[in-house]
């Protein structure tokens, strides 16, 4: 087993409502969500030395910038991780790793976007024409006409259903629970907006199979998580929700942004399938000691990716395991317990990582009983990462 | 060389780079090409300087038969980007027969859609597509 297992612990949570409209910037929000998250903990900003922050184009949200709102007045450690949605559970993972050598005693990971109200995710706003920065996808993916996640997902869906027979009412199924989840948690993007089959069905075609709730949202929200080693996180008030495994991942051919499934012979594999292999082996957790996972659900499709790349089921065989209703909260392997990016709010999986701690804690709105480990994944746009959360150490 | 080529073209136009510049030549001239490491063979795509199986920094073009078949589609309805804004096109990802490890994305014009829509695993043949002076664009459309 791996060098992190039970050496750190995530000790609170913290997150703002997500909304279409915040009314406010992304550095009042994040720094909502990171008081919110320390007094979760028992904790001062004072206390605080180490800052881990999702992506690096927000530069209202540098860690100094942070760190000068907070009032920290040393900080020891610091990081920003890359990479779109692959990069939620490396944070904590990152967190984990400076506390277990002693670079910092407490982090705070942090994620802040007016993703509805100002930049756009997924669109022209943010998916620039990298001219020079990505010349693999500007001079062979891009002059077609195929910019978006979406178109390229949707082509990883329709081989999935060419290969496996999956079909589209096993996806809806994906977007009917989750949404549902979503409809039971407060503060959820899709709170107050129900979504059934027959709507799923009906709504508009974005790049064909995917159609409107096939996609996740964009969200205005922020999140915080308080991390510290497993020995102090005894002194604290919250219940501490140990890291059993955390790892990161690419394939062979890590080009950026999505368009290695110019170059993946097999466009339904990813990096998922590593991530799994070495996080379980890390861990010595198994998908059969998964309670209830959190899983990257930027569109349904890389939600049937994973549960085939996690071993919950058979290659090609998701569709039917989601289709069996093993996903539902009443099912074997509750999903998406507070409705992911599809229902929750789209803050790339960071988000999930807040819920996976609810529901290791017992606090979530959507209980599900029983839960000691939750597996939480990232993204996997090429790179990814995930996490196991557990309730007990050793 | 790199950039200048471009300095007026419209921003989803390819810009030739010293790794891929072949691969804009021999398309001008009506060839598909993969690049091909001098020193140990091994063909590549999408291109770059060095020989992810050798590490040479030298390498040729090899010619592509331009025969494949569709490996994947999807129809865009929604426009992502201002340069695409003619939804809906329907997009591809093309396997050469030579070279199924890799594909080759293309549009696929609405009148080159068969009537009963795309097929995956569905025969295409290569054409050429002469953006401007400096730029022609490799692309495949069934074969009828």
């Amino acid at each position: 087993m791996g060098g992190l297992r039970d050496k750190a612990a995530i000790v609170g949570i913290g997150q703002t409502e997500f909304s279409s409209r915040s009314g406010r910037s992304e550095t009042r929000m994040v720094l909502e969500a990171i008081k919110a998250a320390l007094e979760d903990a028992g904790l001062r900003p004072g206390q605080v030395d180490g800052l881990v922050r999702y992506g690096v184009s927000q530069p209202a949200l540098s860690e100094t910038w942070v760190a000068h709102n907070l009032g920290v007045p040393n900080l020891r450690y610091w990081a920003s991780i890359d990479f779109g949605g692959s990069a939620a559970c490396a944070m904590v993972g990152q967190a984990a790793a400076a506390v277990h050598a002693g670079l910092a005693d407490y982090v705070v990971c942090y994620r802040s976007v007016n993703g509805r109200s100002e930049r756009r995710p997924g669109t022209s706003d943010t998916y620039q024409l990298l001219k020079g920065q990505d010349p693999g996808f500007d001079n062979f993916v891009v002059p077609h006409g195929l910019t978006a996640p979406t178109q390229i997902y949707a082509m990883i869906a329709r081989r999935h259903m060419h290969e496996y027979g999956t079909t589209k009412d096993q996806m809806g199924a994906i977007a009917v629970n989750f949404r549902a989840n979503a409809n039971r948690t407060p503060g959820a993007h899709m709170k107050d907006r129900p979504l059934s089959l027959a709507d799923y069905h009906a709504s508009p075609v974005i790049s064909s199979p995917l159609q409107l709730y096939d996609c996740c949202l964009q969200t205005d929200g922020a999140v915080a998580i308080v991390v510290c080693s497993a020995e102090r996180a005894r002194d604290l008030r919250a219940r501490p929700v140990y890291v059993k495994g955390a790892v990161q991942a690419t394939m062979p051919e890590p080009q950026g942004p999505l368009h290695s499934l110019v170059v993946r012979p097999d466009i339904t594999e990813s990096s998922a399938q590593a991530a799994a292999r070495r996080l379980y082996a890390e861990s010595g957790i198994g998908p059969g000691d998964i309670d209830v996972a959190q899983i990257y659900d930027c569109f349904t499709i890389t939600v049937l990716l994973q549960l085939e790349a996690y071993g919950f089921c058979g290659r090609g065989e998701s569709g039917a395991f989601v289709g069996d209703g093993h996903v539902a909260l009443g099912g074997s392997l509750p999903v998406n317990t507070a409705g992911g990016n599809l229902s929750e709010g789209y803050l790339h999986g960071v988000n999930h990582i807040l819920e996976g701690v609810r529901q290791v804690r017992g606090t979530s709105a959507t209980q599900v009983a029983g839960v000691d480990t939750c597996l939480v994944t990232a993204g996997m746009p090429l790179p990814t990462s995930a996490l196991i959360l557990g309730g007990v150490a050793g | 060389m790199s950039g200048l080529l471009n300095a007026t073209a419209p921003s989803h136009h390819p810009t030739a780079f010293e790794w891929d510049e072949g691969f804009w030549q021999a398309a001008r001239q009506g060839r598909l090409v993969v690049q091909s490491c001098a020193a140990c063979g091994k063909r590549r795509h999408l291109p770059r300087l060095m020989c992810p199986a050798c590490g040479s920094l030298d390498f040729s073009w090899s010619d592509c038969s331009g025969r494949g078949t569709i490996y994947s589609w999807t129809e865009v309805r929604r426009s992502f980007h201002p340069s695409f804004a003619d939804v809906p096109f329907v997009l591809a990802l093309v396997a050469l027969d030579e070279f199924p490890d890799v594909h080759f994305v293309t549009r696929i014009e609405a009148a080159d859609v068969p009537a009963g829509g795309l097929r995956i695993d569905a025969p295409v043949e290569l054409f050429f597509d002469e953006l401007s002076a400096e730029i022609t664009l490799p692309r495949f459309r069934p074969v009828r």
